[in-house]
């Protein structure tokens, strides 16, 4: 079986280059996307090995709330857990995430072990 | 649009500090908010009133758990505050291995593994530093995390630049570490000597044994008041006569605990069990 | 949660949410232990350092921006730390990216201060970066006073300045 991988959708590539980092420590693949339409234009090739999607808020072209939700309504791609990974920490947007099926949310700035946590936690569900 | 209300907020604030022993600020809201997500979300809830409905409905430890590593944040580096590590070295480890006694160490918060891995660095170095090798079969370094995911993450001892360039000196780094790519993978001399356990500090510590050394810092700013008390008696107990305690530099025992004496070794405030009957 | 705030106590709000994100956002993230040494109302930007990022804020009851700036040896310094690469293994993209999400995230983290006592929902455009010694950068609103922040990181001074006035 190909390795599973993480797929990093932010407009920062040092972001992307934390997760990276993040995703060589669990022994995971690791794609990325800087915003959202790229990262359905990833998913589209790629959903088959993609474990996990972890999705920054506030992009350019399509941002992350929408881009959550043409996931999650998507047959081929709603089985994927998605993380939100964002300095969005509004309260009714946290929330608006959750409702469109978001299964964590972890605010920036986040410390690394806690984002290797939570994405451990991910992964097993 | 649903939202947490106060009274929301003030209910299951109460109920996790009740049952699980963590204290929320009340200014924390937004970040419970966005920590209880995947709780809320694995579970099917919108709103906060059914999530307590069903955290009140359902006290059983398994989500009791969740609730706690929702909330603790996982942040550990290597060697962090150097100093109980020196100490260990200099005062501790010898009084163990002068005397061939064994020693058996817990570091009871370990995340993602950087504590009890720091310890079992200082211990080989010590060893080798002081020709007392042959202790190191003596010494036993017992981990635990409420998180089973910080455990399974500290289990495989991979660490990327990140990470490593956080506390590790350098010389740590080349000797104790081999290089996969991008990642540090920690040497066996070093995993072996740690064993790892999924443990809440809320459940009885007498199946775990007895103890030299506790590390448990850092952590006690989540506790409450209540649970603070009752966990410094719990730590007492678990400790061998004369058994020492570690907890944050920025931390104190004053108005949680008498059971233990304070000590310094050079800038190291650290804790030596009291011996009983003198009370 | 008063919906009409003066001026006077925004601002006291305003610093008081940016110094502990500015904080928190670097130790987080870089490890790196800041101290706030200087605060100031200023009538406009105070050039310093070599490069800055700014992001615009906008909302039904106020608008401004966040301007951090750093020398350039320290943000390749904070910059390395982030990913854990040496500061002189910093590319110019790297550094530009990674000053644009600093100031992303601690603006982001005030701006939820902000909302909540405003009671009104804000957003943050995206972040620009602009570079050269003691540059300038005006203000917006235009000729809003500025909120100078100086902060002080392994021995280099960088400065978060912010203006933002409520609207009526």
């Amino acid at each position: 079986m190909a390795t599973k991988k993480i797929l990093s959708v932010d407009d920062s590539i040092i972001i992307r280059k934390i997760f990276k980092g993040i995703a060589e420590t669990l022994g995971l693949g690791f794609l990325e996307a800087g915003d959202g339409q790229q990262a359905l234009n990833v998913l589209a090739d790629h959903h088959q090995e993609i474990a996990l999607i972890i999705l920054d808020w506030n992009m350019p072209v399509k941002n992350g709330y929408d881009t959550l939700q043409e996931i999650t309504t998507d047959p081929r791609y709603k089985h994927i857990p998605v993380m939100m990974a964002t300095t969005e920490t509004e309260r009714t947007n946290v929330i608006k995430a959750i409702q469109a099926g978001a299964k964590h949310y972890v605010t920036k700035p986040f410390t690394q072990e806690d984002v290797l946590v939570r994405i451990t936690e991910c992964l097993k569900a | 649009m649903i939202s947490i209300t106060a009274d929301e907020f003030e209910l299951l604030r109460n109920w996790i500090e009740q049952e699980c022993g963590i204290s929320l600020q009340a200014n924390k809201q937004y970040l419970v908010e966005s920590r209880f997500a995947n709780l809320m979300a694995e579970h099917g809830y919108t709103t906060f009133k059914e999530f307590y409905q069903h955290a009140k409905n359902n006290p059983n430890a398994a989500f009791k758990d969740k609730i706690i590593d929702a909330i603790t944040t996982n942040e550990t580096l290597w060697f962090r505050d150097e100093s109980p590590f020196i100490t260990l070295q200099e005062k501790i480890f010898p009084e163990f291995a002068e005397h061939k006694k064994p020693c058996r160490i817990w570091s009871a918060a370990c995340s993602t593994g950087q504590e009890p891995y720091s310890i079992a660095i200082s211990a080989v170095e010590y060893a080798e530093k002081n020709h007392q090798k042959p202790w190191l079969s003596q010494l036993s370094i017992f981990a635990s995390d409420i998180s089973q995911s910080a455990i399974q993450i500290a289990e495989s001892g991979r660490y990327n630049g990140l990470s490593i360039s956080r506390g590790l000196p350098a010389d740590y780094q080349q000797k104790y570490f081999e290089q996969d790519g991008s990642v540090y993978v920690l040497k066996d001399c070093i995993k072996q000597r740690v064993q790892f356990q999924k443990f809440n500090l809320q459940s009885s510590f007498l199946k775990l044994g007895k103890f030299d050394v506790i590390f448990l810092r850092n952590v006690a700013i989540y506790f409450s008041q209540d649970f603070k008390i009752q966990l410094f008696r719990k730590l007492a107990e678990a400790l061998n006569p004369g058994g020492y305690l570690f907890i944050g530099a920025s931390e104190t025992l004053i108005g949680y605990s008498d059971d233990f004496e304070p000590l310094e070794h050079k800038r190291c405030r650290f804790y030596q069990v009291k011996k009983k009957g003198l009370l | 949660m008063s919906p009409h705030l003066d001026q006077k106590t925004l601002d006291a709000i305003l610093v008081n949410a940016v110094i502990q994100a500015t904080t928190q956002v670097l130790s987080t993230m870089a490890g790196t232990q800041v101290t706030c040494k200087e605060v100031k109302a200023e009538k406009s930007y105070r050039p310093c350092g070599d490069i800055s990022a700014v992001i615009g804020i906008s909302g039904e009851k106020g608008e401004g921006m966040f301007a951090l700036s750093f020398p350039l040896s320290l943000a390749n310094l904070i910059v390395g730390r982030l990913i854990g690469v040496q500061p002189d293994k910093i590319s110019s993209e790297d550094r530009c990216d990674g000053v644009g999400e600093l100031v992303n995230m601690i603006s982001g983290n005030t701006k939820s201060v902000l909302s909540q006592q405003n009671n009104t929902l804000y957003h943050l455009a995206l972040p620009t970066i602009i570079q050269g010694r003691d540059h300038e950068i005006s203000s917006r609103p235009k000729n809003a006073p500025y909120l100078v922040m100086l902060f002080e990181a392994e021995g280099q001074q960088f400065s978060l300045q912010v203006s933002f006035i409520t609207k009526e």
